[in-house]
């Protein structure tokens, strides 16, 4: 099914029939339930604007029209439009100047995350948005190593742009991505002095995976990227023809490869590529693996490196719609999740960025090259507790804001708001006073607010 | 998936404290164990040095070797990087123990993957599903809360039976808790048990550090002004309060020194010996030392040479610490050679299994803990 959702009901109209006898059971429309569940997954929860929006589609129609949402995009701020330093600048500073400038750096560091999480909350691409989270967990980058926001910043703009779409391309993108050479060290490897960081990841983490290649590739994959750095002027990637080493290296056994782009191709070429990508995706939408299904769907990835058409693939999956409830929101999802459904949620982006980071979470800062958390371990007991303080200023915020945040949801179907059931109120809870704010204040802090 | 254990509590429980405790009455110091992480592949030829292989040494790493006013004698044959020039006094002691050549066969160059083996103590290609203490700790004591980890990485104590939590450090933990209630939800939904048992560990913790905060333990000794310095008198503090809590962990990084070792591995290794040094100050002081072991580990030591960017690549064996007030101090297993090297890296000639094994065995006194069959035993505690 890919009919576009505009053709949705003249299509429903005029063919029903037809449906009846010829559609899967999977694409009738779209329950509530599973409307919200798709919203929860492939968005950050079910806004009421969108669930609207859905009714009457099937679910493939819902998932394209996710996918086709148009991004909207904040102002950037303005430090990212100044240059970066030149080496003979860098080199003239005083240590004055150079605390200065490492402290405007830290300052626009923090407005750039500011704009990513206002981004985040007002756009409504939200399937886009998410897989561009996917890929920054995926391709890392640091700002604590890369220093310079700018570099980030373009990093970004370039995932965001391929996050739906050529995967062949997003991963040349990435290997020669100024932000990733610098935080994989690549800048530092050349053909007499290999450094093997930026060769060993891209096998182990951002293809192959553990245990799919040997150290003898590592070591050709590390000579094929040497000579590939950043000028320190422009700030551009940049191949050094007398650092780079241009002769034949061997790979995955039998391939020869000598460039970064032959390494790029070999790399494609093999099927664990594709399998390791869809169990990537998989697991980000789905809590359980199933490796029968990722082989298959990888084999049709492996065709076009679609990445719209893998994402269409897991979620059209019937393991997708028989999860609900079984994953726990990452801190952004929960810090975005919740600004959107509550609208008027007075907290500043300083303090929820703050939260965010104590929850695991740091944009465009993940803890290490494999990325933030994932599945169970994005809570342990003290990230327990501060998504219960998250929780509670939210709850604190409905209640003092009853009219603009709470009241939409009191008319309306609570049950779409959380992943499990609304819990009921005790007795004595149901006794006296606003029934609609107890509800939205327990809603809220549950623990099955935690879910998606 | 390969099981060892068939308790499997999905990271709750409060059953813990209802396990029969085996070893020690509850008036009796408990044995504490203190897991040091050396996050990101410590390089550990240039932590502990064997001079008996000063000329090769020199030529595997021209720039990046310890130089004379680098490092500081030991003994005969070895020496310690500079940074480490406290360790002499336990040293001198019969404090302090070298364990050389630690790793394990088919060493694994992921940070990731090796640091699971580490702490699962598995086998390079075996994947278990909880940590080498998760389902030994709650026989050690009645504590409520069996173990507590400081800053990253609990999997030595996940996906068993032991109740544990991880922390940042204990005054904002403690201000968190107070708001946390009881929550005697079940359901049928896996994810949410998980929070709920995450909750309950919430609980056993707090009603441990109400009794232990009451006492109001002051700290003697400076503590370094770092993370790890803070996380380790964090560590002092709960061992001070006596709530009997069996082990903690701590991990102190990034050791992953591809670039510019020097100056930041002789700051890490200051950093380590600094808060090592305050800790063991802090428990002589309050008559705890002889009940404390604190051991080093990280995912792997570095390659032998040196590498282009001033700096080291992920290599295979490595030399870890044992510090306590009964270790049996001094060297175990070789020090690897550097002239039998597998594909540039030293080769492993202690199975890291036969250190844990033998630190639950002789430490706690849990003579059936068996990580694996054919461990030799390491006779590197003195009894109590």
């Amino acid at each position: 099914m890919k009919t576009p959702p505009f053709f949705a009901n003249l299509a429903n109209a005029l063919v029903l029939f037809c449906f009846v006898f010829l559609i899967p059971t999977y694409s009738w429309a779209l329950a509530l339930d599973e409307s919200k569940h798709l919203l929860l997954r492939a968005g950050f929860g079910a806004k009421p604007s969108i669930v609207q929006q859905l009714v009457g589609f099937t679910k493939s129609q819902s998932i394209h029209y996710l996918l086709n949402l148009k991004a909207s995009s904040e102002s950037l701020p303005s430090c990212m439009n100044e240059a970066l330093p030149t080496r003979k600048e860098r080199k003239a500073y005083t240590q004055e100047q150079r605390r200065a400038v490492s402290k405007k750096r830290r300052v626009c560091a923090n407005e750039l995350r500011a704009w990513y999480l206002q981004d985040l909350i007002n756009d409504e691409a939200v399937l886009r948005n998410q897989m561009t989270l996917f890929w920054h967990n995926h391709f890392t980058s640091s700002l604590r190593k890369v220093k310079a926001p700018q570099l980030i910043y373009q990093q970004h703009r370039r995932i965001n742009a391929l996050a739906l779409g050529d995967f062949s391309k997003l991963l040349m993108a990435m290997v020669k991505d100024p932000a990733m050479l610098i935080y994989l060290d690549n800048v530092n490897n050349s053909k007499l002095k290999p450094n093997e960081n930026l060769g060993r990841e891209l096998l182990e983490l951002f293809t192959l995976g553990e245990g799919n290649y040997t150290e003898a590739d590592v070591r050709s994959a590390a000579q094929a990227l040497t000579g590939l750095g950043v000028n320190p002027n422009t700030y551009q990637t940049v191949l050094r023809k007398k650092r780079h080493d241009n002769s034949v290296k061997q790979i995955f056994q039998s391939d020869k490869i000598r460039s970064a782009d032959d390494l790029v191709s070999a790399i494609l070429a093999q099927p664990q590529t594709s399998i390791y990508i869809t169990k990537a995706m998989w697991l980000h939408f789905i809590s359980e693996e199933d490796s029968d299904q990722i082989k298959r769907i990888a084999k049709q990835f492996a065709k076009d490196w679609d990445i719209a058409k893998l994402v269409v693939a897991v979620l059209n999956s019937q393991q997708f719609w028989q999860d609900q409830g079984q994953m726990f929101k990452s801190p952004v999802e929960l810090v975005v999740g919740s600004a959107q459904l509550f609208k008027g949620l007075k907290v500043s982006l300083k303090r929820l960025l703050k939260m965010q980071r104590e929850m695991g979470q740091n944009l465009f800062d993940p803890p290490n090259v494999k990325g933030w958390p994932k599945g169970k371990n994005w809570i342990d007991a003290n990230k327990l507790l501060v998504r219960s303080q998250l929780t509670s200023q939210l709850a604190r915020a409905i209640s003092a804001n009853m009219a603009q945040m709470g009241a939409p949801y009191c008319t309306g179907n609570m049950t779409m708001l959380s992943a499990l059931e609304v819990p009921e109120l005790t007795p004595s809870e149901n006794s006296m006073g606003d029934n609609c704010q107890k509800r939205l204040v327990k809603l809220v802090t549950d623990p099955s607010w935690q879910l998606k | 998936m390969k099981r060892r254990d068939f308790l499997y509590f999905g990271g709750a429980t409060a059953m813990a404290a209802g396990f029969p405790s085996l070893a020690l009455s509850a008036r009796a110091k408990t044995p504490v164990l203190i897991l040091i992480e050396l996050n990101g592949g410590n390089d550990s030829h240039n932590t502990v040095l064997d001079r008996e292989q000063l000329g090769i040494y020199k030529m595997l790493r021209p720039t990046l070797g310890l130089a004379d006013d680098e490092r500081v004698t030991l003994d005969k044959r070895f020496a310690l990087h500079r940074s480490l020039t406290d360790f002499k006094v336990p040293w001198d002691k019969g404090e302090l123990a070298l364990v050389h050549g630690l790793g394990y066969p088919h060493a694994n160059k992921s940070h990731f993957r090796s640091i699971e083996i580490w702490d699962m103590a598995s086998a390079h290609d075996e994947y278990l599903s909880s940590g080498w203490l998760a389902n030994v700790l709650p026989n050690i004591s009645k504590s409520e809360i069996n173990a507590l980890t400081f800053g990253r990485n609990a999997l030595p104590f996940s996906g068993g039976a032991a109740s544990h939590v991880q922390l940042e450090n204990l005054s904002s933990y403690f201000k968190k808790i107070q708001r946390v209630k009881e929550n005697n939800q079940a359901s049928s939904n896996s994810a949410l048990n998980h929070l709920l048992g995450l909750n309950q560990n919430i609980q056993n913790s707090k009603a441990a550090l109400m009794r232990g905060l009451s006492k109001d333990i002051k700290l003697k000794q400076n503590f370094p002004n770092n993370n790890f310095g803070k996380q380790m008198a964090d560590i002092a503090k709960v061992i001070r309060m006596d709530l009997h809590v069996p082990a903690f962990k701590v991990a102190i990084g990034s050791f992953d020194t591809h670039r510019g070792q020097k100056g930041k591995h002789q700051q890490l290794l200051k950093q380590l010996a600094d808060g090592m040094m305050a800790l063991r100050g802090e428990l002589i002081q309050s008559g705890h030392w002889s009940n404390i072991l604190m051991m080093t580990y990280s995912e792997f030591g570095r390659r032998a040479g040196q590498n282009g960017s001033a700096g080291s690549d992920h290599g295979t064996a490595a030399s870890h610490f044992l510090m306590g007030g009964r270790v049996r101090g001094g060297h175990f297993g070789e020090y690897p050679s550097f002239e039998q090297l597998e594909n540039k890296d030293v080769v492993h000639n202690v199975d890291f299994r036969a250190l844990y094994q033998s630190v639950v065995r002789d430490w706690w006194q849990q003579d059936n803990f068996t990580l694996a069959s054919g461990l030799p035993s390491l006779d590197l505690i003195h009894p109590a």
